[in-house]
């Protein structure tokens, strides 16, 4: 590739991204038709991303995305100039247009637009547009508004803004445009700002325009030629009467007598603009250098710990410390994403789902600001996907059933975020019949997931609908149903060392609520040591440290496993020194600590021989550098330089459970990821 | 008319061109010139400049250019006014000038 070819790659690539965004905006804008009518602000919001990714396409030659644009765009025209009015029908249309839309940006990203059919869809919303016949009372509404002057000449002053040019944006196209609404008579360029030669930057933008359009359109329809460049430059339109009249009262600027609303539109366009696209890959770099100074400082720390420093030096390094876990911080913040960039997809899914159930079904959305790690949240969609499918297939009735029980027929379900605890947390919520403890219960008895005569509180038998192959469905539909979702959320929830539960109410509804750390990144710890070696368990995790007296260690399974008694209750209890072959670790659990963690409401007791302290630290993946290993998340430096192993408590919890679990099935073996909810008593040897 | 390249010129497939010829020198256009040749037009211009001697763009060939290149030509304009030189277009298609038309450039180009 050559640096041409790389500049131009670096242009598209915004444009890629750019056109990301504007999809979704088609998207979301086209479902919340539904809710809001024919609302013209919102229709102007579809009809600018369209235009936005139409006018970027031209500039690329993206014939094929330019194309179905220009298609959709006149169906869009028609809708917000009040010519036809929207219905199920056409919103679908729109819809199936914008998926279509997403699918040749993404061919064209890989230079394979040309084998995407578009034209059949092209022709579906021609015709779409040539069969609408205006509703009369619409159209009454908005006509004043867009009702041309006869013969007006407008002034139009347009500065784009430094950057414009770097966003692919060619202005010739612009002046094309304007040229085939009026007759341009005037056009003066402003080169004020052009530095010298030397001083120029070859790809901003230092010109503006005073433009003068004899036209028979109104300003707002001269307007919209600049809808896709608006975020990006000053524009003013105005009538030259208008602009007189303002003059004679003594205006100093043209600009007075733009109507107030647009000025404003174009100032808040100019402050969403303060913000930079960077590329992951440089932001993950910085942090992992963060990283990397943190450790040095623990380690200058750790050096000077012992040796006795005059107050100025002592008074600098806290300072360094400071400074420095600040500068974690802000780095950190770099890398979070609010939480509404995955949610935005799910309107789309309960809409799509309502329809194919043929169910009325609502999707409220809360906190979609709240900030998790990008990392985190780009692992998030296939877990809450499968939530809110079965919410809507499972959970809410049909509007029939729901008028039987004094319901409204319109289902709820409520997609929450927020913090709590320096976690976040994900709910999921539905109003609908909720789980069926006694169906739940009698399904895996009958696939040996749990014995008759167990007595399980409700969590855990609602619990068991994340065991693999489980579903109570009767009927296995393409939506849900085939017992294969609720197991992928659990890991995927689990892989992101967070917690999925749930609750429920017969006839009220059932709540999914999943806990998940800020960030992957840096971690809470608490460091134990083990022979020579230091271990670091998630302070999440951690519910106690004790001391273990002698009678408190029991053996079980004859001899090969050990149970802790906490207060009466029997924990598994977990070697870590013979799981992971330390040599000269305690073996006397009498001389060690017990760590008792919880997961999932499973306990489990890990021997030490001692607790060192709390620390935070930086999670460096094992598996990126040499491979997976048991019951190991992630390794970290130490302050001295030492690497030291970071436990996967639920992988923990799992290796347990699987020695439990084959203890009460009398030698049946269930594999360990069925997990199942065993009362402690049962485990008495 | 005797004609030599002139030094550093990029390769001869590229859109941009430059050369020298008798007592001038040529900025050859071809095909479509835009944004992402932006730096290298610019390195060019810089180039020309520096030669002292009149700037003629050879536009025979060019299809298209957007205004981030024209942007770039009429810095370049500048510059050789203010050294005492000038700037001028041969051959550019009609669809380029009623571009330069319309955007209220002809006249600083005297297209």
């Amino acid at each position: 590739m050559n640096d041409m070819e790389i500049d131009l790659k670096r242009f598209q690539d915004t444009f890629f991204e750019e056109a990301a965004e504007h999809l979704e905006t088609i998207e979301s804008g086209l479902l919340r038709l539904e809710e809001t009518g024919d609302e013209l602000e919102l229709l102007n919001t579809i009809f600018r991303a369209a235009h936005s990714i139409k006018g970027a396409a031209g500039s690329f030659g993206f014939n094929e995305l330019g194309s179905l644009t220009h298609a959709l765009e006149n169906v869009l025209d028609q809708l917000r100039s009040g010519r036809r009015a929207s219905d199920p029908a056409l919103t679908q249309l729109l819809l199936g247009a914008s998926d279509t839309l997403g699918e040749v940006v993404a061919a064209t990203k890989k230079g394979e637009a040309a084998g995407i059919p578009i034209a059949g869809l092209v022709h579906e919303l021609e015709a779409s547009v040539n069969s609408a016949a205006a509703p009369a009372a619409v159209a009454a509404v908005v006509a004043t508004a867009a009702a041309p002057l006869a013969g007006q000449v407008l002034q139009i002053t347009f500065e784009p803004e430094r950057e414009f040019f770097r966003q692919g944006q060619d202005l010739f196209l612009l002046f094309d445009e304007i040229a085939q609404v009026g007759e341009i008579v005037e056009s003066r360029c402003h080169r004020e700002a052009l530095p010298d030669l030397e001083a120029l930057d070859p790809e901003a933008s230092y010109l503006g325009w005073e433009i003068r359009v004899r036209t028979k359109r109104s300003a707002r329809d001269v307007r919209d030629i600049f809808l896709f460049v608006e975020g990006a430059c000053r524009l003013e339109i105005v009538a030259e009467a208008v602009a007189a009249a303002a003059a004679v009262a003594g205006a100093t600027k043209t600009a007075a007598a733009a109507p107030a609303p647009e000025r404003r539109a174009n100032a808040d366009r100019r402050v969403e603009s303060s913000s930079i696209r960077v590329p992951t890959e440089k932001v993950d770099g910085l942090i992992n250098l963060v990283g990397e100074l943190v450790i040095s400082q623990a380690m200058v720390n750790q050096s000077l710990a012992e040796q006795s420093l005059s107050a100025a030096l002592e008074e600098a390094l806290s300072a360094v410390q400071r400074t420095t876990r600040e500068l974690q911080e802000q780095v950190m913040a770099i890398r979070m994403l609010p939480i509404g960039t995955v949610f935005q997809r799910f309107p789309r899914l309960v809409h799509d789902l309502g329809v194919k159930l043929g169910k009325r079904v609502r999707l409220d959305i809360e906190g979609a600001d709240t900030e998790l790690d990008k990392g985190v949240i780009e692992q998030l969609g296939d877990p809450l996907t499968h939530l809110i499918r079965n919410s809507v297939d499972h959970g809410i009735e049909d509007p029939e059933q729901r008028r039987d029980v004094g319901k409204r027929e319109e289902g709820v379900v409520t997609l929450r975020a927020f913090h709590e605890g320096g976690n976040v947390i994900i709910e999921v919520t539905d109003d609908g019949k909720g789980l069926d403890r006694a169906r739940i219960r009698d399904k895996a008895i009958a696939q040996g997931l749990m014995r008759s005569d167990q007595a399980l509180n409700d969590e855990d038998v609602y619990g068991l609908i994340f065991a693999p192959g489980f579903s109570t469905a009767t009927v296995v539909s393409d939506v849900s149903g085939r017992g294969v979702g609720m197991d992928v959320v659990k890991r995927n929830v689990e892989s992101l060392n967070g917690a999925i539960t749930v609750s429920s109410t017969p006839g009220n509804g059932s709540r999914f609520r999943i806990r998940l750390p800020l960030t992957l990144a840096i971690l809470d710890g608490l460091s134990v040591q083990l022979g020579r070696e230091v271990f670091i368990v998630p302070l999440l995790s951690i519910r106690q440290s004790v001391r273990p007296a002698a009678e408190d260690v029991r053996n079980v399974l004859g001899g090969r496993g050990e149970v802790f008694l906490l207060r009466g209750e029997q924990l598994p209890l977990v070697r870590l020194s013979r799981l992971f072959s330390i040599a000269g670790a305690v073996e006397d659990p009498t001389k060690g600590i017990v760590v008792v963690t919880e997961t999932d409401g499973h306990r489990l007791g890990l021997l030490v021989d001692d607790v060192l302290g709390q620390q935070q630290v930086v999670v460096k993946s094992i598996e990126r550098n040499y491979r997976k290993i048991e019951a190991v998340m992630g390794a970290t430096i130490l302050g001295d330089g030492r690497v030291a192993f970071i436990m996967d408590v639920a992988e923990l919890q799992r290796i347990a459970s699987r020695r439990k679990t084959r203890d009460v099935t009398a030698g049946r073996e269930v594999p360990a990821e069925h997990d199942v909810p065993v009362p402690a008593q049962e485990e008495k040897s | 008319m005797a004609k030599k390249k002139a030094q550093d010129v990029p390769p001869a497939h590229g859109p941009l061109r430059l050369e020298q010829h008798g007592e001038e020198t040529w900025l050859l256009l071809e095909g479509s010139v835009h944004i992402a040749h932006a730096r290298e037009l610019h390195a060019l211009a810089r180039e020309a400049a520096a030669t002292s001697l009149p700037v003629v763009i050879q536009a025979q060939r060019l299809q298209r250019i957007d205004l981030a290149a024209t942007q770039v030509l009429l810095a370049l304009r500048e510059t050789l006014l203010k050294q005492g030189g000038h700037l001028r277009w041969s051959g550019a298609p009609a669809s380029v000038l009623e571009s330069m038309r319309l955007a209220g450039l002809a006249e600083s180009f005297g297209v």
